[in-house]
């Protein structure tokens, strides 16, 4: 088990006495064998993580414990772990075979020994018959793979992806993800990817920390995640097309609550109402596109003029405006209903697809 | 005639309209040094120096294997010392933190472009004070204090080159930082080494000046040197016959040199880190 408690990583500008924190107090818990993903946009610190966790960089503050025991002081060469990185970092001046029997050979491991494993593993990832190139020879993809040979080689306790399908094209990425995955499962090696590609880290592993900002902003399955949001950065950043977000209040109206913005008046469903701390606080309903519904014009719906139609291929994306307002919201639409731009059309929201979040208190999703 | 043809005889025009003098001149003084400029038959007179002491127009001139020897050691003490220290140098430059490492970077650069031998004066009477004119000490150091802030400059520039990744993966893959540097990051810089190492060579194996300003004594020569004696006499009549078959015999090693290391300075004009 992976524990990470408080981790802070600070860097320090000489010139001018500023110190930047690119990872600000993590805590984090990654079981045996588990495959986690740390999401998020550039410059969130999960690579700085990563590299925490591999030994590259020490943390400032903080205790990063494997099965129990602090690691902060060891040396990367001494905590096993398997590690791919984005440009794969294979050795140039060595072939395919030295490359992926190299950490086995700086583990002393006597050399038929070694090349025996590295044969092994290299059958795994289907490049036995790449074994006496140079790295300079080989694709984006066999390069990659060679570089999961190489990490899995010494059956490290700890395999840490830093980005490693980014650079191939999204076919190969595909198929490779499934294999990495696969892979893992057999293996048993407990896993941390690192990528920004949130379809992959939703894809990929049992669980993704999503990080912003240098914190972890939720730590759950990729259901939950998607489901249930935990805060208005969440929501914001995961699905596509994205969520809809309208900005307004709640307001009491007849006993029932109603949400209301410009051009838009919902009233919640009675299961779903809000606690009363939250009535008149600036709050943002979250609308997934996928959740809406066109439909005709009854009670609690909500009009609006479409705008634009955009064809996604399998389903419509519409583009619409409240009658009243000014805000995009955008609807996925089965490809059967037609519907064109200027038409004014009726909206229904699902009545339990829909998210509350409290704008005044950091956007916490009220609902949940 | 087609338009294919056309281009490949105008290129080939410019080129030999270009290479055809430099050629002339190579095969002139070829000439120079193996025939006889009296009877203009065919000699190797010229060449008599290779066989023991000679004499040429009142100037006298040791036996030539002991200055070659000369030559040699002090050609790669310089290569041994520059890479020794250049390559460490470079690499702390462009991979480590330490205190003053902006101030040494600027001081290298100013090293790197100032011309030293507005400083030759200064530097005689200091190595007359330390005691180390006529020594190969001295020379050594002050040839090395010249050279060695522009090799360091351009290993660093080879060092920039090689991805952190490769020595991050080398480190998880069971290397402790010194032993990725030797694994992994030397082979990955192995063109530059060659190329310092070409460039001190060549310029260790070229110097004349420094030896004509601090060393005296005949034994400690080198070709340079020896050549030099020749023509900075005054009032003599030059025999550029022989001066000539030393020039050849001083350059050939150097043509051969060329001629085998070619690849690697194909490399550096690269960028030096191809395929990395």
């Amino acid at each position: 088990m992976i524990q990470l408690k408080g981790v802070v990583k600070e860097y320090g500008n000489a010139k001018n006495k500023e110190v930047t924190r690119a990872v600000d107090g993590i805590d984090l818990e990654i079981n045996q064998g588990e495959f986690i993903a740390l999401l998020g946009p550039s410059g969130c610190g999960k690579t700085t993580t990563l590299m925490m966790i591999a030994g590259l960089l020490k943390a400032t503050k903080g205790e990063i414990l494997f099965d129990g025991k602090v690691v902060n002081q060891m040396e990367p060469k001494d905590r096993n772990i398997g590690m791919v990185f984005q440009s794969y970092a294979l050795y140039p001046h060595l072939k395919v075979i030295d490359n992926i029997a190299f950490p086995l050979r700086e583990k002393k491991v006597p050399k038929a020994e070694a090349y025996e494993k590295a044969k092994n593993i290299a059958k795994k990832l289907q490049i036995e018959n790449l074994l006496n190139r140079k790295p300079a020879q080989l694709s984006g993809g066999q390069q990659q793979r060679v570089a999961m040979a190489r990490a899995l080689v010494k059956e490290p306790q700890i395999l840490l992806l830093d980005e490693p399908m980014s650079n191939l094209d999204a076919r190969l990425k595909l198929d490779l993800r499934d294999e990495i995955r696969k892979l893992q499962r057999e293996i048993g090696v407990t896993t941390i990817i690192v990528t920004h590609d949130q379809e992959e880290a939703l894809a990929i592993s049992d669980r993704v920390a999503v990080l912003d900002a240098g914190k972890i902003q939720q730590y759950d399955t990729p259901y939950n995640l998607y489901h249930k949001p935990k805060n208005l950065f969440i929501a914001n950043f995961l699905g596509t097309p994205p969520m809809n977000i309208v900005e307004g209040h709640v307001e009491e109206q007849d006993g029932r609550q109603v949400f209301a913005a410009e051009g838009v008046r919902y009233m919640l469903p009675q299961n779903r109402e809000v606690a009363k701390e939250h009535i008149g606080c600036r709050v943002a309903i979250g609308l997934r596109p996928n959740d809406i519904r066109i439909c005709e014009s009854t009670e609690n719906t909500i009009p609006v003029r479409i705008e634009l139609v955009e064809q996604l291929g399998a389903e419509q994306l519409i583009k619409a405006k409240p009658l009243a307002g000014d805000h995009i919201i955008r609807i996925v639409a089965e490809n059967e209903m037609k519907l064109k731009a200027g038409e004014t059309v009726s909206i229904r929201i699902l009545e339990n697809k829909f998210h509350l979040f409290n704008l005044e208190r950091n956007g916490i999703n009220i609902l949940s | 005639m087609s338009k294919k043809i056309l281009k490949l005889l105008v290129v080939h025009t410019y080129m030999a309209m270009l290479t055809v003098p430099i050629l002339f001149m190579i095969v002139w003084y070829f000439m120079t040094a193996t025939f006889n400029s009296y009877t203009g038959s065919f000699s190797l007179d010229n060449f008599a120096f290779m066989f023991g002491p000679i004499e040429s127009m009142g100037i006298k001139l040791p036996a030539i294997w002991p200055i070659v020897l000369n030559t040699l050691v002090y050609s790669f003490t310089i290569v041994m010392i520059e890479v020794l220290i250049s390559v460490p140098a470079a690499y702390a430059f462009s991979r480590l933190d330490f205190k003053g490492k902006r101030n040494a970077m600027k001081f290298l650069f100013i090293m790197r472009s100032f011309p030293g031998v507005t400083l030759i004066i200064a530097t005689f009477f200091i190595l007359v004070k330390m005691n180390l004119v006529d020594t190969y000490l001295g020379i050594i150091l002050v040839a090395i204090t010249g050279s060695l802030p522009g090799h360091v400059y351009i290993m660093k520039g080879f060092f920039d080159e090689v991805p952190w990744d490769l020595e991050w993966a080398a480190m998880t893959d069971g290397c402790s930082r010194f032993r990725a540097f030797r694994k992994v990051i030397l082979p990955a810089v192995k063109p530059g080494i060659g190329a310092i190492a070409i460039f001190s060579f060549l310029g260790a194996y070229g110097e004349w000046f420094l030896f004509k300003l601090l060393i005296f004594s005949d034994t400690r020569l080198i070709i340079g040197g020896y050549i030099a004696k020749l023509i900075t006499e005054e009032n003599v009549i030059v025999d550029y016959g022989l001066i000539s078959a030393l020039g050849l015999f001083y350059t050939l090693p150097v043509i051969l040199f060329y001629i085998f290391s070619q690849k690697i300075f194909m490399k550096v004009n690269i960028g030096g880190s191809k395929g990395v």
